[in-house]
């Protein structure tokens, strides 16, 4: 108890409840606007929260987090034309909603929706975090390299055009990790005798680059879309009877999008996918969906933003990110100081509850912004791209030369960026890079000691039960694209 | 058990064995991972002291294996995947636009200005260079941009985030 009292005390000071408002207000202007993402957003604020305390730091761009899933319901009701993937569902009922003149109920219910799905999912982190970090406990460094490897194998099935190509670009990332001095051994790996890269490459310019610079280059020959903006917009709370036709839907999706952020490499999108497809499927009324049916709005909304909550059980409690938010979060923890894992939660669990805290707090404020200032998000699409990405790439500039005053973490962050477009337009994705760059060291030094305790003899490792089940696990993600595939085709061929 | 159908419905079966511009990156990845691979070959040896773990060349040599394993696949990839080639060349089935090259051309210029500029006159560049590329022609939105966006950056970082920029050329005037 009093663990809690001092987290939420971190977090509960003007500065840092300023800091969570402004994380809480970029995250949805970013959501609000198509192209720009929240992995983006926390990879760019990230190097300027170094002069912040750790716990505001983090509440900061958790808030964001959440708020970034939360924005792309704005511009989805009311342009539809979701500002971020998570959001598209919402826009399929969300839209037709508006149109009829119902815009202010259809935001009533997103947000609604959104508030219930967060903070449930957050409660939910709240006990599922420590327990599975007592389980976590019980890991050598056998059972968390065979557990970071499960995770890494969860990259085939995370969107994208192809498992394979996922697999490759987290492999990259985890060899962007291996440059620079080797800690146990002093020698020097792929440095090329460049001083700079002694250290190793530092994953800021690198999140910056292929988050942002990777996005903007793709964004060069998009047009400048006109929206058909909805403008009578006065949100309203949902009503008696909108409440009592929505809160099963509500609560239903809040579980399915916290299980479904808990999982590794999966996200939001799928949450919202699925909270939609569960709605629907246990609707009354199911033919009203895609013409402005309450329930799909508060379906997808209840999943995505429970999604953010779930996400940061295995980020915080493992140490292991299930996605391109997470991993930059993950990446901010340890910029901070925080190692994040089963230590940080029995040693230092105040820092838990700060983060609950955080994001508690941002879902009430989004509440607030959502109420109040939907209508000013929803015209900030009308500012042209070719204004947008340069102020995108300025920040990207001063954020990767700030962070070590280094201009070479600039030409780093130029070049992540370029190959990180070029991969990306061959199907290679950002996200499992990153995922990468991050959990890369781990394994190195989770290996490495397992083959000292192993006395380099590999095979000693299925000796242990619980690696061997992560193994097996390993095994099996793997193969699912595959099985998929093929009760897929069995399935046409006997229909 | 095949589904001829839906693998003739998305030209799977009609496609070629191998995908030219997919060979062509395999192609690529090859030839980086092999050159890393030779790297790892050269990286100094460990002293006895400290040789008990694993060498260091074994960990990203590992990575280079697997890397070129899964590489074996990729060019045979649109005979697999649902959609086929469509869905693999789904945003790269047009040539780099010359904007795009134009765009990183100009941040690379930008950045290789930086260290003698000065961080203000780059954030100065971006903001007027930048918009026109991109087809902005007005000149008003232009300069109001330049001006107030320059001085928001700048409030911001200098008093609110206190990070100190480098004048650059700047300098002289400052002075």
């Amino acid at each position: 108890m009093d663990a809690m009292f001092e987290g939420l005390s971190l977090i509960s000071n003007g500065p840092a409840i300023l800091a969570i408002f402004f994380g809480v207000f970029v995250g949805v202007l970013v959501g609000a606007l198509p192209g720009l993402s929240s992995p983006m957003a926390i990879a760019l604020l990230l190097p300027f929260t170094i002069s912040l305390p750790p716990a505001s730091a983090i509440g900061m761009l958790a808030a964001l987090y959440c708020a970034g899933t939360f924005g792309g319901s704005i511009t989805a009701i009311l342009i539809n034309a979701p500002g971020a993937p998570p959001a598209a569902a919402t826009a399929l009922d969300g839209y037709p909603m508006a149109k009829r003149g119902e815009a202010g109920r259809a935001l009533g219910l997103a947000t609604f929706s959104s508030v219930i799905g967060g903070v449930i999912s957050l409660f939910i982190f709240l006990l599922a975090a420590p327990a599975l970090a007592a389980v976590a406990l019980q890991f050598g460094p056998t059972e968390y390299f065979a557990l970071t490897l499960f995770a890494l194998s969860m990259l085939a099935t995370i969107s994208g055009r192809s498992a394979i190509r996922n697999l490759i670009s987290g492999f990259v990332g985890l060899l962007i990790g291996t440059v620079g001095v080797q800690l146990v051994t002093g020698i020097e790996r792929f440095t090329f005798g460049i001083a700079e890269l002694s250290e190793g490459i530092s994953f800021i310019p690198v999140l910056i680059g292929l988050f942002a610079i990777g996005e903007l280059l793709s964004q060069t020959n998009a047009a400048n879309v006109a929206y058909e903006r909805i403008t009578s917009v006065v949100v309203k709370l949902p009503s008696k009877e909108d409440f009592r036709r929505v809160i099963g839907t509500v609560l239903r999706s809040s579980g399915i999008g916290t299980f479904i952020g808990i999982l590794p490499a999966e996200g939001s999108t799928v949450a919202a996918i699925m909270g939609y497809n569960e709605a629907k499927r246990w609707s009354k009324t199911p033919e009203e969906f895609g013409k402005g049916c309450p329930e799909g709005i508060a379906g997808p909304e209840a999943a995505n933003n429970a999604a953010t909550g779930g996400a940061m059980v295995p980020t915080l409690a493992l140490g292991i990110p299930g996605s391109g938010s997470t991993a930059v979060i993950l990446a901010a923890l340890i910029m901070h100081g925080v190692r994040p894992g089963p230590q940080l939660i029995n040693n230092q669990p105040e820092f838990m509850y700060a983060i609950f805290g955080a994001m508690l707090l941002a879902n009430f404020m989004f509440l607030g912004i959502g109420f109040l200032g939907a209508k000013v998000f929803s015209r900030i699409t009308m500012i042209p791209k070719q204004f947008l990405w340069p102020a995108v790439f300025t920040f990207s500039v001063i954020g990767a030369y700030s962070f070590a005053s280094s201009v070479f973490d600039v030409w780093i962050m130029l070049a992540s960026g370029v190959v990180g477009f070029l991969m990306n337009r061959h199907g290679f994705g950002p996200a499992p890079l990153i995922m990468g760059v991050v959990l890369g060291p781990i394994v190195e030094e989770k290996l490495g000691q397992a083959m000292i305790i192993m006395d380099n003899q590999w095979w000693r490792m299925f000796e242990s039960p619980i690696a061997l089940f992560f193994f097996l696990l390993t095994a099996v993600s793997l193969m699912w694209p595959l099985v998929r595939k093929f009760r897929k085709r069995a399935a046409k061929a006997g229909a | 058990m095949t589904d001829s159908s839906s693998l003739a419905k998305d030209g799977r079966s009609d496609a070629p064995l191998v995908h030219r511009v997919d060979f062509i990156v395999t192609l690529i990845l090859y030839a980086v991972s092999l050159w890393l691979f030779y790297v790892t070959t050269t990286f100094d040896e460990v002293s006895a002291l400290f040789s008990t773990g694993m060498a260091p060349e074994i960990y990203p040599q590992c990575i280079l294996v697997v890397i070129m394993t899964l590489g074996v696949v990729i060019p045979f990839e649109h005979r697999m995947v649902e959609g086929g080639a469509k869905s693999l060349d789904k945003g790269r089935e047009k040539p780099l636009p010359r904007n795009t090259l134009l765009t990183a051309l100009l941040m690379i210029v930008i950045a290789s200005q930086m260290p003698t500029v000065g961080a203000l006159l780059t954030v100065i560049l971006i903001c007027l260079l930048m918009p026109l590329m991109w087809g902005e022609r007005r000149p008003v939105p232009i300069i109001a941009f330049t001006v107030i966006f320059t001085l928001c950056i700048w409030a911001l970082f200098n008093y609110a985030l206190k990070v100190h920029f480098e004048p650059g050329l700047l300098s002289v005037f400052l002075e």
